[in-house]
């Protein structure tokens, strides 16, 4: 796997991971405990003042003192009641439960002075689990006291799972369909304002508890319960104010854990007064809803996961702790818009993602880095690689440490290959793709002070090959398909050495053209070699044939005597021997260039050609073809040759007055079409011993050799290669009827379009 | 008539200088290029017959010099022992008028001296009827008469026939034939020129029984040569 691939694998498990975890956390709500010290702090900073329009009435340790131990009698209250009567507050919370009756003439008293107060609110609360399996049961005061309140409210506490209250819930049921019971202080307000509050409005349902800041303990007025009963205190200072009654002594248990930062407890006649308080200014702080808190949460890991890909480490780091930052005064902030942002799962996936992502990252590129160079020990390179010698060290040092070397071999093995190059015994350079030139060997450049780095190739060759060459060079180069017969190219460079000039493709692992290597051997000698074969061959053809030539120009102003007529003969062979030998000596000297030969008239060419030959001994030569103008493709000058040859065998071989048969057909062999060629004499045939060696060099009858007909030798070893070069066959044989037939094949020019005429 | 004959060989002069003379012609001969070069710039002759291979100048130098210093140049026949097909086209192209290589029978040589000498070619191309050998053609009727018997040959063949038995003995380059008998030189049409002069060689039995042989040169053209000794 690429490191490209992995790595991105890896990110997609660590993305993935990170949003599972800040998903979870932020559902279960499972950073409670430390969202919830955050949010203590953050209360702290800005207290509310409170409200100077409530006043307590505390059951206080004074009021034990005076009234003896609790519970009182009902009547006792009833006196509080009378009192509160005639001082006229705006509104009586009473936080004392009386669901279950007492005694009957108490319990009337009590409620004849209840009704006194025309502004009095009971409590109510709910048992959970309900009797007979409902949900819960409600508990409210006994009929009579009912009647008597304005009205009942509950005065449900809400518990944080660190068992503080923070929260509290305006009502309690089901709010959409109108069956739900308001809080007591929200009937209190309702009462005193004369509409619902309008934290209570904005309220979608009352499971949604509000958060609700806490004023200095102790901050509201209170009074004890036994100084008001015993009329300590003015009328005027409770006219018009919301009065709650409820116990505050330690002994009475009506006490509750609040966030304000000294660990201690509230009475929850204090908490009602910081509600109504919270109500009274609006100041509810909303905790935020799941998916806005989700996105918030997620938010800076995302942030991170993105940067991962874009940001170096060091980056990354600080970009992390700016984050934890930024999410904290996020809280902050929001915290000024009434809105609880909980910092701490946003701060666990900023935490976690980037070690995470860290520890990955360095997984997976310690793995790469190993496994290349494991590919690149197992790659077969003849240098060997250089350990590592120094002490343990970490994983990661050591493959680094081994990169190193790595590295320094492939400098090694750079320099080694660019020496090799550099020292070759024959010119060598290699262009790129525009042509420039982009490496240069010691001897390519030779002779070029300012060097050949980056010259253009045409510059380059201007250099070296002499302008005779230059045309064929570069029509060589311009070449795009590699030729398949002769892949290069001869010159003469500009100080007459000779170079044939080859080039190659350079493709890269994927097979894509990205140069050239030209590669120049010098055949300077090699040349020289060819050209003084071709004097010799030279000499052979012309220089021999002259005098033989001069020889038969003075025989032929002669009377044909006997010595005259020999001498001729052997003249005449001589030329012969002359032109097989070259013919032969030069077969392979070029490449088959071929053309379009109407083969039935070269062999009667050739064979009008031998018609003197025939003519003085008698002998007639027979074409008969029925090749119906079938062409090959061939070279005219070998091809007839070799039918000279042939012909010239036939007649030598046939006794005087005999006839000589050429038969010309259209043929097939292997499903190709041929044209055959046979020639037939009447002689006395191929002797048996010699039926295998026919067409070898040299190859001529013995019992022939002493009398006047003599073969050149070369004669038939020459046809064989020229057959050979067509791509032909040649075969001897005796007919049963005596006498030899040489059949030669030729394999059939494809049909072209005949031209009208 | 003159004729210059330039050969290295003294025996090949004194050989084609016997023929010439038979013919009726007279010849001067030079043993290398130079001293032809300076007769051919103070004399005048009919014909020139080079050998390629001497001292002094080539054949082919002399064949180039020739056509910027000689006005009114006169026909030249390449003779030497250079046989490849190569130097055959090469001379040819170059300019000469014919191309012998030697040893040739000195009657060939004689034919092919006459065949370049020979005046009003084109004249003789009015006449209603032509005797060549044993063949008399009709201009009017387009046919061959020929060992008693009229052979039919269609006007392609007939007006090929013609051209070639008018310049007997000449080489004629495919070119010409094709620019004077298809009025076309596209090199498409080069199997056609194959297969017309096949049709005339065996329709008319042009062979040395008969007194004719079509000679094709390889590489550039073909000739109609005339065997005195035949029949």
């Amino acid at each position: 796997m690429r490191l490209r691939q992995r790595l991105g694998l890896e990110w997609l498990a660590v993305a993935l991971l990170a949003c599972c975890v800040v998903t979870a956390l932020t559902y279960w709500d499972g950073l409670s405990r430390f969202d919830n010290l955050v949010y203590d702090q953050l209360s702290a900073i800005d207290r509310p003042v409170p409200q100077s329009d409530v006043l307590i009435v505390k059951i206080d340790e004074d009021s034990l003192a005076a009234f003896g131990k609790w519970p009182w009698p009902r009547t006792r209250h009833a006196e509080l009641f009378d009192q509160l009567a005639e001082d006229k507050p705006a509104a009586i919370g009473f936080d004392i439960l009386l669901s279950e009756a007492g005694d009957p003439d108490d319990d009337r008293q009590l409620a004849r002075s209840m009704a006194g107060n025309p502004n009095l609110f009971l409590p109510l609360h709910f048992v959970f689990p309900g009797s007979n399996g409902a949900e819960y049961d409600v508990k409210r005061p006994i009929e009579i006291f009912s009647a008597a309140a304005n009205e009942l409210g509950q005065v449900n506490l809400v518990f944080d799972t660190d068992g503080v209250v923070r929260r509290a819930a305006l009502c309690f049921g089901d709010k959409v369909s109108g069956s739900e019971w308001p809080h007591l202080i929200e009937e209190i307000y309702r009462s005193v304002h004369g509409k619902p509050s309008p934290a209570y409005n904005r309220l979608q349902d009352c499971d949604r508890k509000l958060l609700m800041p806490f004023a200095q303990r102790g901050g509201y007025q209170s009074v004890s319960y036994a100084a008001l009963v015993k009329g300590e205190v003015p009328g005027a200072f409770l006219e018009g104010k919301v009065v709650l009654i409820g116990a505050t002594a330690n002994g009475l248990g009506d006490q509750y854990p609040v966030p304000l930062g000294d660990g201690g407890t509230l009475a929850g006649v204090e908490i009602m007064a910081n509600l109504y308080g919270a109500l009274s200014r609006d100041d509810f702080v909303m905790p935020m809803p799941f998916p806005l808190q989700l996105l918030l949460s997620l938010l800076p890991v995302w942030i991170l996961l993105i940067g991962f890909w874009r940001w170096r480490p060091r980056t990354t780091i600080i970009v992390s702790f700016a984050l934890l930052l930024a999410i904290l005064l996020a809280s902050v902030i929001l915290m000024q818009f009434a809105l609880w942002f909980a910092p701490g799962t946003a701060l666990v996936g900023v935490i976690l993602v980037y070690p995470i992502w860290g520890w990955r990252r360095l997984q997976a590129t310690s793995d790469f880095m190993d496994n290349e160079l494991q590919n690149f020990h197992r790659s077969k390179i003849d240098i060997p690689i250089m350990r590592s010698e120094l002490g343990p060290v970490d994983v990661i040092t050591g493959q680094a440490e081994q990169l190193t070397h790595a590295i320094s071999h492939v400098r090694d093995l750079r320099r080694f290959i660019a020496d090799a190059l550099s020292n070759l015994p024959d010119p060598m350079f290699i262009t790129d793709l525009d042509g420039k030139v982009k490496f240069v060997n010691r001897l390519a450049q030779a002779g070029m002070e300012d060097g050949a780095q980056d010259l253009a190739l045409d510059d380059m060759l201007n250099r070296f090959v002499s302008p005779d060459g230059l045309h064929e060079v570069k029509e060589y180069l311009e070449q795009t398909n590699r030729p398949t017969k002769q892949d290069y190219v001869d010159f003469t460079s500009l100080d007459g050495q000779i170079f044939a000039m080859r080039r190659a493709p350079i493709l890269s692992d994927d097979g894509k053209l990205r140069g050239h290597i030209h590669y120049l051997a010098d055949i300077t000698e090699v040349a020289h070699a060819a050209q003084q074969r071709e004097e010799v061959l030279q000499l052979l053809s012309h220089d021999m044939r002259a005098p033989q030539a001069a020889i038969l120009a003075l025989l032929d102003g002669r009377e044909g005597d006997e010595t005259s007529g020999r001498i001729e003969g052997h003249a005449r062979r001589t030329l012969a021997l002359a032109d097989n030998f070259v013919g032969l000596a030069r077969i392979d000297a070029s490449e088959f260039a071929g053309e379009d030969i109407l083969l039935a008239e070269l062999v009667a060419e050739a064979n009008d050609s031998l018609w003197p030959l025939g003519k003085a001994r008698d002998i007639r030569c027979e074409v008969d073809d029925q090749s119906e103008g079938a062409f090959v493709s061939g070279e005219p000058s070998s091809l007839y040759r070799s039918f000279v040859n042939l012909i010239d065998n036939a007649i030598k071989y046939s006794p005087d007055g005999g006839t000589v048969t050429i038969m010309i057909r259209v043929t097939e062999l292997d499903r190709q079409p041929f044209v055959s060629v046979a020639i037939a004499d009447q002689g006395d045939g191929i002797k048996k011993e010699m039926l295998g060696h026919l067409f070898e060099r040299f190859a001529s009858d013995d019992s022939l050799a002493h009398s006047s007909i003599k073969g050149a030798g070369l004669g038939l070893n020459f046809v064989a290669k020229v057959m050979e070069r067509h791509g032909g066959h040649i075969g001897g044989e005796n007919r049963r009827d005596g006498g030899a037939c040489f059949t030669v094949l030729l394999p059939l020019a494809p049909y072209l379009e005949e031209q009208a005429e | 008539m003159r004729i210059a004959i330039a050969d290295d060989d003294p025996e090949i002069i004194d050989f084609l200088g016997k023929i010439v003379e038979a013919l009726g012609y007279v010849y001067s001969g030079y043993s290398d290029g130079t001293s032809l070069t300076n007769a051919l710039l103070r004399d005048t002759f009919d014909l020139v017959i080079l050998d390629w291979n001497m001292p002094g100048k080539t054949g082919m130098q002399i064949l180039e010099w020739m056509d910027g210093a000689v006005e009114d140049r006169p026909p030249v026949i390449m003779m030497t022992s250079r046989t490849a097909k190569q130097d055959v086209s090469d001379a040819l192209n170059a300019g000469a008028d014919d191309y012998i290589t030697k040893p040739e029978d000195k009657n060939v040589i004689a034919a092919r001296i006459n065949a370049l000498l020979r005046r009003n070619v084109g004249a003789s191309a009015m006449e209603p009827t032509a005797e060549y050998g044993d063949y008399l053609l009709n201009r009017i009727e387009q046919t061959v008469r020929h060992g008693g018997k009229d052979i039919a040959l269609t006007a392609k063949e007939f007006e090929l026939a013609d051209l070639m038995f008018r310049n007997r003995d000449r080489t004629l380059s495919r070119r010409y034939i094709m620019e004077t008998v298809w009025r076309t030189n596209a090199h498409l049409a080069t199997r056609t020129l194959d297969m017309h002069v096949s049709r005339i060689r065996a329709k008319l039995a042009l062979k040395p029984e008969n007194g004719f042989r079509i000679f094709t040169v390889f590489g550039y053209g073909y000739r109609l040569e005339t065997l005195s000794n035949g029949g």
